[in-house]
């Protein structure tokens, strides 16, 4: 079989805000052939252009120190710090390449930007409201990016998913695609690869993430680089019915969260009441179950939804405005309580790098939500991640390929997985299982308070148990008729080995931090947990689990408090008190 | 979900089925029309009705019902 081969120096994987950065910096460094590959459209289908677009940039009169440590304490420690600042101090060079490229941020009343504070941050401020041409939010800047790529000269190639990436001789030298309208396979012969493709939500219940489905997760995980952070799952909340983004700021700006009884009760677990960090607020939720008074839960934002939050999200771009309008069309008044539900967002996991983007493996770099940086989900800095990321790794991967030599991909490793990733279309099952039906049972498996918020050493171990199970015995079995469907059963594929890794990590954090609580173990123990778990597979196949230090003695910012103060945690007894 | 295509004003552009994240349409260029194929992997993101120049897509705000935490 002859397989269309496309011959680039480096291919992009994923075309958000992290993918195009990259193309445009390494096209800049230099970098003659870059190749942009998407499982949907080149830039136009990616959370970037869905996100409301609010982004953190540290400006020349901020004091980007404060600003670090207000992002370092904010993730536990976690942050990979000399990558965080980096991210910050270039953050103003980028505003100004954006807004030489048109796009515009409001002014506030006095002069200078307008900058809002960002839930979770005492000092990084954030931009909202972008605009470019007739848009407004994510997209707006998406638009702008993307057509600044393009100008920068890339090939593009939408609709493909990459299935598997191709080593030789110790390095990456390619990758195996998948046409999401035919199945046909297409190579690329490249010297190296960026993976940006975003997170994994696991296509749960929190709005408009479906697409992040841990396909760079899987990609680099079956190369044999470690991956790190993967116990931090964040799960927000949502309606159960439709969706909706800046629940958050509504709780902050007079919203309640609600039992079943209909009673307010943040203010039993947390100082900051309903203001409080978006894993407080599920983590109380799942006490109050504890304590039998939910489910249901509900949302009231009452009178401040017609003054301040209603026109606040009715203008922040993304899918909010029109969202909006069509509840209030479809009936439904958000001043009045409506059910509420925890909802899993994203895993802050990835792939562990180097200070140039660069994972464990020669040729292989990632960047934005593929690449582990800090666990944390915090508004306006997911997107100047993706961006600061996006913009070093391709910079990184530029440096690289300066002294890289060709790629050969074998051709038999390709012919034979090429067999592999197409086989499930030529296989007469006996049973009519399809993948919806196994994104459902893993939701079942891991959408537990047990599992994803108050997570106990049994729930966690069953959850594994049902995975592994998921993975072994239904995976083989699924019915797949065409082509749509093998890119979902891929997906499915890439969901399920994400979530073996979040419990596997989840395990082996005897702690609690951030939005990964252990029922067993209520305390951040600084002695023993300032370190990553990272993942791997072993040679024989095997996910190796290993803790890793962090080097903080090398880090510009360590923990000074005491133990006690270094995060507002619950009170674990808020329930029964 | 993805509510209706009207296929009078549809031209078969594929905005749509380029755009959407979820690989929801299929083009059907004999007829210069788009179709929807995989309706129930909607995710309600509206891109597509927001992006039809013919404005042929109409989009309901409420989603099909997922597995809950509880």
């Amino acid at each position: 079989m002859s397989i269309p081969r496309i011959e680039t120096d480096l291919l992009i994987v994923g075309t958000g805000f992290a993918g195009l950065w990259a193309a445009i910096s390494a096209r800049e460094a230099g970098v003659e052939r870059v190749a942009l590959v998407d499982k949907a459209s080149i830039a136009m289908s990616s959370q970037s252009r869905l996100c409301a677009g609010a982004t953190i940039y540290c400006l020349p009169e901020d004091d980007a120190e404060v600003w670090l440590r207000d992002i370092v304490e904010a993730n536990g420690f976690l942050s990979r710090q000399p990558l965080v600042e980096e991210i910050l101090k270039t953050s103003g060079a980028r505003l100004r390449k954006l807004e030489e490229w048109g796009v515009r941020y409001p002014q506030s009343a006095e002069g200078g930007y307008l900058r809002i504070p960002s839930r979770g941050f005492r000092h990084a401020k954030m931009m909202v409201m972008p605009r470019y041409r007739d848009r407004v939010g994510g997209s707006a800047v998406a638009d702008a990016v993307r057509r600044r790529a393009i100008r920068g000269g890339v090939s593009r190639h939408p609709r493909l998913l990459i299935s598997d990436l191709l080593q030789r001789d110790g390095r990456v030298v390619g990758a195996l695609a998948l046409d999401r309208t035919t199945a046909e396979p297409r190579l690329f012969a490249a010297r190296a690869v960026l993976l940006a493709t975003a997170d994994c939500s696991f296509r749960g219940n929190y709005v408009c993430t479906d697409g992040t489905t841990g396909d760079g997760f899987q990609l680099a995980y079956d190369q044999g680089v470690r991956l790190s952070n993967m116990e931090f799952l964040c799960t927000n909340t949502g309606s159960p019915h439709f969706g909706f983004e800046g629940t958050g700021v509504a709780l902050k700006w007079g919203g309640r969260l609600l039992n079943a009884q209909h009673e307010s009760f943040m203010e039993n677990y947390h100082p900051d009441a309903n203001a409080a960090e978006i894993h407080e607020l599920v983590q109380a939720m799942a006490r109050e179950v504890r304590a039998g008074k939910g489910p249901p839960f509900y949302v009231e934002m009452g009178e401040s939804w017609k003054s301040r939050i209603g026109p606040a999200l009715a203008g922040i771009g993304g899918f909010m405005p029109i969202n909006l309008a069509k509840l209030e069309a479809e009936g439904i008044d958000l001043a009045k309580a409506q059910e509420w539900v925890p909802a899993v967002q994203t895993l802050r996991g990835g792939v562990r790098i180097g200070p140039e983007g660069q994972s464990d493996l020669p040729g292989l770099f990632a960047a934005g939500m593929t690449e582990a940086l800090d666990p944390g989900l915090f508004n306006g800095w997911s997107t100047m991640r993706a961006m600061g990321s996006g913009e070093r790794s391709g910079r990184g991967a530029a440096a690289y390929l300066r002294d890289a030599g060709p790629a050969l991909p074998r051709d038999d490793e390709v012919a034979g997985l090429v067999h592999r990733a197409t086989f499930a279309l030529s296989r007469s099952g006996s049973t009519t299982l399809h993948t919806d039906e196994v994104i459902a049972r893993m939701h079942r498996a891991i959408f537990r308070p047990e599992v994803s918020i108050l997570k106990s050493t049994e729930g966690l171990k069953k959850a594994l148990a049902d995975i592994e199970d998921l993975r072994i015995a239904a995976l083989p079995e699924l019915v797949v008729e065409d082509a749509h469907a093998l890119v979902k059963l891929h997906e499915t594929h890439s969901m399920l080995l994400s979530a073996e890794m979040f419990l596997r990590a989840s395990l082996a954090r005897c702690e609690s931090r951030g939005s990964h609580f252990r029922d067993e173990y209520p305390e951040t123990n600084n002695d023993d947990w300032l370190s990553w778990v990272n993942l791997r597979r072993s040679s024989e196949g095997r996910m190796e689990v290993e803790s890793e230090k962090i080097p903080l003695d090398d880090y510009p910012i360590q923990p000074i408090q005491p133990q006690s103060e270094l995060q507002s945690k619950p009170r674990v007894d808020g329930a029964h008190r | 979900m993805i509510d209706t295509l009207d296929e009078d004003l549809c031209t078969g552009c594929n905005i749509c089925f380029n755009i959407c994240p979820c690989d929801v349409f299929r083009p059907l260029p004999d007829q210069r029309l788009v179709e929807i194929v995989y309706r129930d992997d909607c995710q309600t993101c509206f891109a597509c009705e927001l992006d039809c120049p013919e404005d042929a897509i109409s989009v309901g705000p409420l989603r099909k019902p997922r597995v809950q935490a509880w």
